[in-house]
């Protein structure tokens, strides 16, 4: 008889050393299925699914497929001690009939009326250890002798089963019985796109370009710029005007390299500060009615003290004129008026 | 009888990838708002409490920062991304093509340190070579 190893392809587990009967049995039984894989033992040679195998599935398939049988009577304690292949076969027969056929429950009332002591007995003298290990623990033990390496995990279990004392519950199984599975592929599981995380990501990735698609404001101060087509009054006359004769009608603010202001060609007394210089330039104009600052700088004046004397006319609203930077304070030579649009 | 595919379809091993990514996004806008343009030179506009804010594809920008010495004259980089030094040519050629497309403000991003004869300078070159353009110079909101 050709010894077997079998692979269980949804446990991926190899079991060594059955026999063909004990394959034809697990596969009546559901334990081993078509797509499971098998080869001789200790051939090396390749691995082959059991559906190909029609000799294995000869007698397997038409147990598996047939209705569950009623129940047949339990095996009969006083079996003869098995010693050759055939008489195997004979209580192969008799024990797949019992063991696929009746629903657990019936097995569970046959295990209650029958010995348990003998069914150990013949466990025991066949010693069908791997089977066993095929074998769910809520069914009944067939007499089947199988030769098979090593003792089973599940041999405790099977004597748990069969204590008068102790009524079988699924839930008592130990966790080895819980490893152990019978159970065929199962139904695929529809598996639902979840819309609320790539909703979630479309409304982020809409705000984020919302965000960067809204242009950056840059703030800047406009500034006049020289204007040729309206040339100073003082061009068109064939000389330049001196600042005291445009502080008649401009504000006149100079400043010099190391930020010094003069307002109206007198010395400002506060810090340079925004504030300071507006406070100033409101009250001169509110004095004189002037409208407009003139801004005469050094040529190497900072360009942020510029600035600050640029903030300060917006913010009491002057209109700005900015003549052509000179050497310094000290250079009398009047500069050229720049003016605003 | 317990079946280990009935154990563990129990455990639900898929990991949820949608708060990481919400709080990833959330990051994302609050560095946005929070971050500060900082231009390629190290340009020190001034500060100014009053301005008008400037659209970047309403404006050709032009920045001046200073030379590698005080004595030196400033370096001109057209545009915000600008890297390499530009000549007074160069820049106002960048303005004109600026005004071809519809850009009829010119920002003048100058250092603060920066004389301010050279900066009325450039404003009066721009100014005399491509007229119709406004000229706005980049200051920064006080701290």
């Amino acid at each position: 008889m050709t010894i077997w190893d079998v692979f269980h392809s949804d446990r991926l587990e190899v079991e060594r050393g059955l026999d063909s009967t004990s394959v034809k049995v697990a596969l009546a039984r559901g334990a081993l299925t078509e797509d499971d894989l098998i080869r001789p033992s200790a051939s090396g040679q390749p691995w082959e699914r059991i559906g190909d195998r029609l000799d294995l599935l000869e007698d397997a398939e038409p147990v598996a497929a047939a209705p569950p049988p009623p129940a047949a009577p339990a095996p009969s304690v006083d079996e003869p001690h098995l010693e050759d292949d055939e008489d195997e076969l004979e209580i192969l027969s008799d024990a797949e009939l019992e063991t696929t056929s009746p629903p657990p429950e019936e097995i569970l009332e046959e295990e209650e009326e029958s010995d348990s002591d003998d069914e150990l007995e013949i466990l025991e003298e066949t010693g069908d250890e791997s089977l066993a290990a095929i074998l769910p623990s809520g069914d009944s033990i067939p007499a089947v002798p199988v030769i098979g390496p090593g003792p089973s995990p599940w041999e405790e279990a099977e004597y748990d089963i069969f204590d008068d004392e102790n009524e079988y519950d699924p839930l008592d199984e130990d966790e080895a019985a819980a490893e152990f599975t019978l159970a065929r592929g199962s139904a695929e599981t529809v598996e639902e796109l979840d819309l609320a995380a790539m909703v979630d990501v479309a409304f982020q990735l809409v705000l984020f370009f919302l965000v960067t698609a809204t242009t950056v404001l840059y703030k800047s101060l406009e500034v006049p710029k020289p204007n040729s087509d309206a040339p100073p009054e003082a061009a068109a006359q064939g000389r330049s005007k001196t600042l005291d004769e445009l502080k008649a009608d401009y504000i006149l603010v100079e400043m010099d390299t190391s930020g010094t202001v003069r307002i109206d060609r007198q010395p400002f007394p506060g810090a340079l500060t925004m504030m300071n210089l507006a406070e100033k330039l409101r009250t001169l104009r509110t004095d004189t009615g002037r409208s407009a600052m003139l801004f005469s700088a050094d040529y190497t004046t900072p360009h942020a003290k510029a600035v600050i004397a640029y903030d300060a006319a917006n913010e009491i609203g002057l209109q700005i004129k900015i003549a052509k930077p000179s050497g310094g304070l000290a250079n009398v030579a009047p500069p050229a008026v720049i003016k605003k649009n | 009888m317990l079946l280990r595919r009935q154990v563990s379809e129990e455990r639900d091993e898929h990991i949820d990838m949608t708060p990481m990514v919400d709080v990833v996004f959330q990051l994302m806008t609050f560095m946005l708002f929070s971050m500060k343009l900082v231009s390629p030179e190290n340009v020190n506009m001034p500060e100014a409490r009053h301005g008008i804010g400037v659209e970047e594809n309403a404006a050709t920008f032009v920045l001046v920062a200073p030379g590698p010495t005080p004595t030196s004259k400033p370096k001109m980089l057209v545009g915000l991304k600008g890297d390499q030094g530009a000549s007074m040519d160069e820049v106002v050629s960048a303005v004109s093509k600026g005004v071809a497309e519809g850009k009829r403000k010119v920002v003048l991003q100058a250092d603060g340190s920066i004389p301010h004869g050279e900066v009325v300078g450039i404003i009066s070159e721009i100014a005399k070579r491509e007229s119709g353009v406004t000229i706005h110079l980049g200051v920064r909101e006080p701290e």
